[in-house]
């Protein structure tokens, strides 16, 4: 899926990137510890991990919104921390944010029309003349009608704001847009609809996402390649398929196991962790997952794993993960199908697409 | 397209305004309140047609005469209609307080923002508005009118000083509320300059809670520009002014009450007024009831 020629230059290359916070009179938390991954144009790597994992502060720093202690951001080969305050404002246009709260994301004082003609104005996208035209394209893009452009944030359901700030983000036709949980405010059957829009939108235009979510049923929905953050660091990276029917890494095992198997036939296998979610101050000098792995040994509390390749497209960052037994759910074909609520609007999706020729 | 969007709007953002207006209209006080200002004003506008004594003009023959069919207020020790008097101090006192609480409202407003938004300028900011705070506003006045002489521009200035912290502190609190919104990540994540993003977004959620305040405020400031004007510091004597004409009137209160009570009286009904419409604005206004 994600077949992108080595030549052809990735659309987000993040390098070595480390986001530490000081603190007075205690060890600075270290949020982000060294995180490196790419994301090919079109492609969507989903970044999963616990609350507190640094997922948050990742997304920031990709998005240019706080300094990295050290490494750095290539947005097609630009270094965004080099750039000059105006010329990284002037690029901007090329990577945007969907935010997870709909409530807090649009400014409560303008109209939808305001909202979405910001960023067409701002970045001379259409002419002011074509402004009306495109914002009402831009609301049926994201299933609004352009009936609704002059009302304000508070007349709108929690799905429908959410599309306002897709479309918000769409506005400025950008390349690269980092998802921070988008659809983990809204109930079930809104974030059918709003995942589905996401990947109809990546299928018309391309973009490339990077969806920061805790939900794995979303993340295996709609993701190319997953990377499992624990801690400020990553611990696995690879293909969505490999890593959900063979995860090599002990914490992305254990992640999975949580996820419940709608199949009473099978038992129930789920890996219990022992101790608790470590501080990210303390400076552990080996695995920062080794206090509550099973496999833990000497050599993972005295050395930090580095991220290595573990077969195409794979990679991991324990020491021990050749020697670990094989691990399987245990799922099935059909059971890997879609959750049932994505498969029956995808049916009807499908059927109203047979009815219009 | 468009002309649809248009018509549909139309109703819609007319319907905003008739809300607040609707609130106003259930708000019984309130509105008896707001026309009593209305026609205040109106009769501090047109004061020189309201009445035909000049309340400038003295008259040795009519001194402190009651109140009664020709002089309605009656006058005072020099013989001044006192009608006209507390109508044309009524203009000074409004537009000295008005003036002075647009000058504090502008200045207070735009460092109480740009404390919340800067958050290294904040420190610097709000200690400066509490040294300025820690300040009377009387004893600001008495520095002032020390430097500059009395006189109304004194009177506004030390006004509009003393207006500048407590405004500074509600401009900044609403600002904090807004300046961790994703909405404005949002709007610094699309590339937008400070100033559009302090304007558009920070400002204009904030104007409602400010609006509220300046007006609470302005009862208050009334007030004080009275006080400082009894002490001397305002317009001198002549002058038609509300506290120097309770001043004046001090001397008289046993054989001529009314020349004291009069402008107290003023000064009580417009305070009043404006203390309860204040209170009004902030039901009215609230951001929470409106959504």
């Amino acid at each position: 899926m994600t077949g992108t020629p080595a030549a052809q230059q990735p659309m987000l290359d993040v390098r070595e990137l480390v986001r530490h916070y000081a603190q007075a009179g205690q060890a600075a938390v270290k949020a982000v510890d060294g995180v490196s991954f790419q994301i090919a144009r079109g492609e969507t790597l989903a970044l999963v991990g616990e609350s507190g994992c640094g997922k948050s502060t990742l997304a920031r720093m990709i998005m240019a919104l706080d300094k990295p202690t050290s490494g750095s951001v290539l947005l097609e080969g630009v270094d965004l921390s080099a750039l000059s305050r105006n010329r990284l404002n002037r690029l901007r246009k090329k990577f945007q944010i969907i935010f997870q709260d709909p409530y807090s994301s649009l400014n409560p004082r303008m109209t939808v029309h305001e909202t979405l003609a910001e960023p067409l104005v701002l970045h001379q996208i259409v002419p002011a003349s074509e402004i009306p035209a495109r914002v009402s394209r831009l609301l049926s893009c994201v299933g609004l009608t352009s009936a609704q452009a002059q009302r304000y944030p508070h007349e709108f359901s929690g799905g429908q704001r959410q599309r306002v700030g897709i479309a918000r983000a769409l506005a400025c036709e950008p390349e690269l847009i980092v998802c921070d949980e988008p659809v983990s405010a809204l109930d079930v059957s809104v974030r059918a609809q709003v995942l589905n829009l996401l990947q109809d939108l990546q299928e018309e235009f391309g973009f490339s996402y990077l969806f920061i979510s805790h939900d794995l049923s979303v993340v295996r929905h709609i993701s190319h390649r997953v990377a499992v953050m624990y801690l400020g660091r990553l611990v696995e990276i690879g293909a969505t398929e490999a890593v959900f029917m063979h995860p090599k890494h002990p914490y992305t095992r254990a992640l999975l196991s949580a996820i419940p198997i709608p199949d009473p036939n099978i038992p129930p296998s789920r890996i219990s962790l022992r101790g608790e979610l470590q501080s990210t101050g303390a400076s552990l000098a080996g695995c920062s997952f080794a206090p509550r792995c099973t496999n833990a040994d000497d050599r993972c509390t005295a050395i930090a794993p580095v991220l290595e390749n573990a077969g195409p497209n794979s990679r991991i960052a324990c020491h021990h993960w050749r020697n670990l037994a094989a691990f399987d759910r245990g799922i099935s074909q059909e059971q890997r199908e879609p959750p049932a609520y994505v498969a029956a609007i995808l049916a009807r999706m499908s059927q109203e697409a047979a009815k219009t020729p | 397209m468009t002309q649809q969007s248009v018509a549909v709007a139309a109703p819609r953002s007319a319907r905003t305004t008739p809300r607040a207006l609707q609130r106003l209209l259930k708000d019984k006080i309130a509105l008896v309140m707001l026309i009593l200002l209305v026609l205040i004003i109106l009769g501090a506008i047109f004061a020189p047609l309201l009445t035909s004594f000049d309340p400038y003009r003295t008259s040795l023959r009519n001194r402190n005469v009651p109140p009664g069919a020709l002089h309605l207020f009656g006058t005072d020790e020099q013989g001044r209609d006192l009608l006209a008097r507390v109508l044309f101090g009524i203009r000074l006192t409004l537009a000295s307080g008005f003036i002075s609480l647009f000058l504090g409202g502008i200045v207070g407003t735009a460092i109480g923002v740009c404390a919340a938004y800067y958050k290294r300028a904040d420190n610097i900011l709000m200690r400066a508005m509490d040294t300025v705070l820690s300040f009377p506003a009387i004893l600001l006045g008495l520095a002032i009118a020390g430097i500059s002489g009395p006189g109304t521009w004194s009177v506004i200035l030390a006004l509009a000083i003393s207006t500048v912290p407590p405004i500074a502190r509600v401009a900044r609190s609403s600002a904090l509320s807004v300046v961790n919104q994703d909405y404005l990540v949002a709007a610094r994540a699309l590339g937008l300059g400070d100033p559009t993003i302090l304007r558009r977004y920070v400002l204009r959620n904030c104007a409602p809670s400010i609006l509220v305040y300046v007006t609470l405020r302005f009862g208050q400031v009334i007030l004080l520009g009275a006080s400082l004007s009894f002490l001397g510091l305002g317009a001198p004597p002549p002058a038609a002014e509300l506290g120097t004409m309770v001043s004046q009137g001090r001397a008289l209160l046993f054989t001529a009450p009314h020349v004291a009570l009069v402008p107290c009286f003023a000064i009580f009904i417009i305070v009043l007024i404006l203390n309860v419409l204040g209170d009004a604005a902030r039901d009215i206004f609230d951001p929470k009831i409106q959504q």
